[in-house]
């Protein structure tokens, strides 16, 4: 029995930990749906109809955020420019990466990599 | 959330009142994970996991659903799907093989002053004729890409239950019978997610989180599962052996309310470990291999235990076993030596 009392004080340790240290805090970001549409852009993106979804819960999110004045969450402009470019429109692409690229510094050189395999420049 | 939130504080209260001498170690987050204070990490680029339980279809939910928890920490985490084409693109199309690159290139290619490994170690799954329940154990560990050093590890477990809602009744009960029959089927996406996140909850926030290098001082309350005692370093029984009860994974201590539900392992013992068949892991890191106990903490690579308000690092064997004593009946293990917190524990 002692054992299950152990059990259940480390868990309600836990549980004060986070229930008390950190007040709820609004998100950083908007998200969207996005873990959800991600998720299975990944497992299934060559899935036209997953694609065209997770390309507008994309857009959705870009629109949302600007509109509420929010930084955009990491990686979301490039992961729009990258379906952009999967769907042949590689000239809006380009600005997303650079939106990514503006937006976050941590991905200059990774955004640069990307578009001089892409288009060939740097 | 609530409801197992006022169950935990109901039993610690009726616990507390009990008296019995379990002490609670205090400690800063800055003394807790001093690595990622002294580095701060802007950016993070996660690595394809790596499974080593049974489940293989799994896998990659736990690499889509790892970027909002890590950028709600307040880091810029690199697109996973752009990173996997880049990839791609280099040939390297085996997840192992890009687990084996050196984070050094990897800071190259990415500049990422951090690279996450994510190990998925556990997979259970339980039924009964009303329920099923899914459980998952993941190791996350850090690595600093300019020197190669691991600034944090942590553990996470997390569960999934479905089917009969214990906090229906009766009426519930048979509703509820009817539904499971139709649909017990757990959700990866949503599990995956539960664990990633409370396993980054525990990161301290990185440069656009709003408590960015505040959380410094935040203190963090962890029971000890240890005792410090004339310089040896007592547990109890189960920390050693688990309870050795036969059969599969349903857990002893869990609510059967449906959802999705996880927990940082901290050295908690709160599932008398039946989830873990074993307690030692092997973790792959920036090309090596490390064995490591889960219910331990590590500090450059070196196993503690948090007890009386000290880390209290242990003997390791080189192959990263942790060797225990027995003395009339009391488990111990080997002290190798003890790093006093600052802040003062609590009893």
């Amino acid at each position: 029995m002692i054992h299950v009392k152990h059990v259940i004080v480390s868990l309600s340790a836990a549980l004060l930990l986070a229930g008390c240290a950190n007040t709820p805090q609004p998100p950083l970001y908007s998200w969207g749906d996005y873990v959800k549409s991600s998720t299975r852009y990944g497992m299934d993106g060559h899935n036209k109809e997953v694609l065209e979804q997770h390309s507008a819960e994309l857009k959705k999110i870009i629109d949302e955020s600007e509109m509420n004045k929010q930084k955009v969450a990491p990686g979301i402009y490039a992961e729009y420019g990258q379906i952009l470019y999967e769907t042949g429109k590689k000239e809006d692409a380009k600005r997303y990466f650079m939106l990514e690229q503006t937006t976050y510094p941590e991905s200059a050189i990774f955004m640069s990599q990307i578009m001089k395999k892409l288009y060939g420049e740097g | 959330m609530k409801r197992l939130l006022s169950i935990g504080f109901l039993t610690l209260t009726a616990f507390l009142l009990t008296g019995c001498g379990q002490t609670i170690s205090q400690v800063s987050k800055g003394e807790f994970y001093p690595k990622v204070y002294a580095h701060q990490p802007k950016s993070i680029l996660v690595l394809p996991a790596r499974n080593t339980t049974t489940s293989v279809d799994a896998t990659d939910h736990f690499r889509y659903t790892i970027t909002k928890p890590l950028a709600e920490q307040g880091y810029y985490v690199f697109p996973v799907h752009l990173v996997d084409a880049f990839f791609k693109s280099e040939n390297l199309t085996d997840p192992e093989m890009v687990r084996q690159i050196p984070v050094k290139k990897l800071k190259e290619i990415f500049d990422a002053d951090a690279v996450l490994y994510v190990d998925i170690n556990t997979w259970d799954t339980g039924y009964t004729v009303f329920s099923s329940n899914v459980d998952v154990g993941l190791s996350f560990s850090l690595v600093d890409t300019k020197t190669g050093e691991e600034i944090w590890q942590n553990n996470a477990y997390a569960y999934s239950y479905q089917g009969l809602d214990g906090n229906n009744g009766l009426a519930g009960l048979i509703v509820s019978a009817i539904a499971t029959a139709i649909n017990t089927g757990t959700d990866y996406t949503a599990l995956a997610y539960t664990a990633n996140n409370v396993g980054s909850r525990q990161l301290p926030q990185g440069v656009y989180g709003r408590a960015y290098q505040k959380d410094m001082e935040e203190k963090i309350a962890i029971l000890d599962s240890a005792r410090l005692e004339n310089g040896k370093l007592y547990v109890d029984e189960y920390f050693i052996s688990g309870i050795k009860t036969e059969g599969k994974v349903p857990l002893k201590v869990r609510q059967y309310q449906k959802g999705y539900f996880a927990f940082p392992v901290n050295n908690l013992n709160f599932f008398q470990h039946n989830g873990y068949s074993n307690y030692y892991v092997t973790q792959e890191i920036n090309g090596k291999k490390f064995l490591r106990n889960r219910f331990f903490q590590y500090e450059n690579g070196f196993p503690y235990l948090l007890a009386n308000g000290k880390k209290v690092f242990v003997f390791a064997e080189s192959d990263g076993t942790i060797p225990h004593s027995e003395e009339n009946g009391k488990y111990y293990f080997q002290i190798d030596h003890i790093v006093d917190l600052k802040t003062q524990p609590k009893s």
